[in-house]
């Protein structure tokens, strides 16, 4: 009793902290895709989830698995993948970027997804500082020759050693459910694989109450008003115009979209709409919409002072399970 | 989505329950007044020099001794966020630190605070980078609160005597040198503190550490 106590409020801590980071949650679960969400090989939760992070946002820049694996290998050495509120002089957060010299402020370089949009750069590089993309030449050169490119660490020799297990998690990463609907899981229609793919690139990006237009975040109304990002039918509306499927606005109109009914959580496939109310015989009640990953997984914009994110274990979760209204399978 | 915020709120409340549900249950129960170990580092007399079990010199400054639940917290918090990498190394802090844990912990309490604490702490070779910079820091509390959701625990009944919890709030200052210049850098830093004081009912003589947050108790 005593050790499960003492276990629960570390793991009730921890996993708040994790919360507030905005972090995907890490936890078992089987999907439809026969695949698992589940813990990155000899990583912690949250170091699990902070590579998770990472490989998202590199995932939605469109950067290639070399990019991926070198910033995986940076942010162990630099943080440990932990999201350090503490560092080498101001350095701070997964990457260990430094305020003073202009990777943002000291609350950005502590937001993962903040953090390692700065360490990939590019176009869409939210700081001025040059980004692992901005090096010319970076997917040529040696891959701790390139981390010391963004980095300039005093010790560049440092990068190199976790190589081999950074690989061993990309691999580990990229199998899972998402990724795997993206690139081809065998119960997922193409349509339904291009619809999570358009979904999985704004992981991170803020939730916003009436954000969300068929070009990608925009801003929201209401409490959502100077946010830039998604509501909940804004990212479902928008993954599936790019498969060519145009939904209705709101949750509730997106319930009476032409599909197929899914009464079952366990039967969701890759690409299912699924939709909680809060009275499970009333459809006018129906207040949030998700993208099913396959059985278990989805991907959503929760609420506001939240992020997009992937949602695993929902059958199991104690508020969304007694909420599931049903799923939707569109033709597309 | 406001159901959500319920949610979350429920969740927090939830949060501080089972922190208090640990805080009873990581009492040995047949811990007895006298059987309380004094804590190392802040028996009045002890020689200021005293080394660590880790060999190093351990912070001049122990932790103070004191029956007030918000000096105790602050005095905490000045440790945590009052890292001096230049003569110091993480296991004096650790050791700092668990010297003040309260006697009444069980294995697995303490093993919780010890993990609370690691996650505070810089690893060493992060440590080493800062101590090459000359990094030190200081910590000014400018408020000391008791969260509000620990109210409903104590009056729920969830909270046995003597039990308490603050958050400290203030400002780190950073110290370092970089290319021969000394620099600072300042922030705005937070953090909840679990301890156990006398009480009625409790059997300890002042606030020993039962809790270093990870995340700050709302």
């Amino acid at each position: 009793m005593l050790a499960k106590l003492g276990a629960a409020v570390v793991a009730g801590v921890l996993a708040l902290t994790g919360a507030l980071a905005g972090l995907a949650g890490s936890v078992e679960a089987s999907s439809a895709c026969g695949l698992t969400v589940g813990p990155v090989v000899d990583l912690d939760a949250e170091q699990a989830a902070s590579a998770r992070v990472i490989v998202a946002v590199g995932q939605q820049r469109g950067v290639p698995a070399r990019g991926l694996l070198i910033a995986l290998m940076t942010a162990m050495q630099e943080s440990g993948l932990r999201n350090l509120d503490y560092g080498d002089r101001d350095s701070l957060g997964l990457f260990q970027q430094r305020p003073s010299m202009g990777w943002g402020t000291p609350e950005q370089v502590r937001e993962p997804a903040y953090a390692a949009a700065a360490f990939f750069g590019g176009p869409s590089s939210p700081t001025d500082n040059a980004g692992l993309l901005d090096v010319v030449g970076w997917d040529a050169m040696p891959l701790t020759d390139a981390a010391q490119a963004v980095q300039r660490s005093a010790f560049p020799d440092a990068y190199a050693k976790w190589e081999p297990v950074a690989r061993t998690w990309l691999a580990g990463i990229l199998d899972d459910p998402a990724a795997a609907a993206a690139v081809g899981c065998a119960q997922a229609s193409e349509s339904a694989r291009v619809a999570i793919a358009a979904a999985t690139r704004w992981l991170g990006t803020p939730y916003s109450w009436g954000g969300g237009s068929l070009d990608g975040p925009s801003l929201g109304i209401g409490s959502g008003a100077w946010v830039v990002g998604f509501d909940c039918s804004g990212l479902t509306r928008y993954a599936w115009a790019q498969a060519g499927v145009l939904l209705p606005r709101t949750s509730r109109d997106q319930w009476n979209a032409p599909g197929v009914r899914i009464t079952t959580m366990a039967h969701l496939q890759p690409g299912d709409l699924v939709f909680f109310a809060s009275d499970v015989s009333d459809p006018s009640t129906i207040f949030h919409v998700a993208l099913s990953l396959g059985g278990d997984a989805m991907i959503e914009a929760p609420q506001t002072g939240d992020v997009v994110k992937i949602e695993s274990g929902v059958s199991q979760n104690s508020y969304w399970a007694p909420k599931f209204i049903g799923g939707l399978r569109l033709a597309g | 989505m406001k159901k959500l915020g319920i949610v979350a709120a429920v969740i927090v409340l939830l949060l501080v329950v089972v922190i208090a549900s640990t805080m009873r249950g990581s009492r040995e129960p047949s811990a007895a007044p006298s059987s309380i170990p004094p804590s190392v580092l802040s028996q009045p007399g002890q020689d200021p020099d005293a080394f660590s079990p880790s060999g190093t010199p351990v912070p001049t400054s122990s932790l103070t001794q004191t029956d007030e639940p918000d000096v105790y917290a602050v005095a905490v918090a000045e440790v945590v966020f009052g890292l001096d990498t230049r003569d110091l190394d993480p296991a004096a802090y650790r050791d700092l630190l668990l010297a003040d844990a309260d006697p009444g912990l069980s294995a697995t309490g303490r093993a919780d605070l010890e993990a609370l604490i690691a996650g505070r702490i810089p690893a060493d070779e992060l440590w080493q980078r800062m101590r090459a910079n000359d990094q030190w820091s200081t910590f000014e509390a400018s408020d000391v609160w008791e969260p509000g959701s620990w109210e409903q625990v104590v009056t729920s009944g969830q909270a046995e005597p003597g039990w308490a919890l603050r958050n400290v709030t203030g400002i780190q200052t950073t110290h370092y040198v970089e290319g021969g210049v000394e620099k600072t850098s300042s922030r705005e830093r937070t953090v909840t503190i679990g301890m156990r004081c006398s009480a009625d009912g409790a059997d300890v003589d002042r606030c020993y550490l039962v809790l270093i947050g990870a995340t700050v108790v709302p």
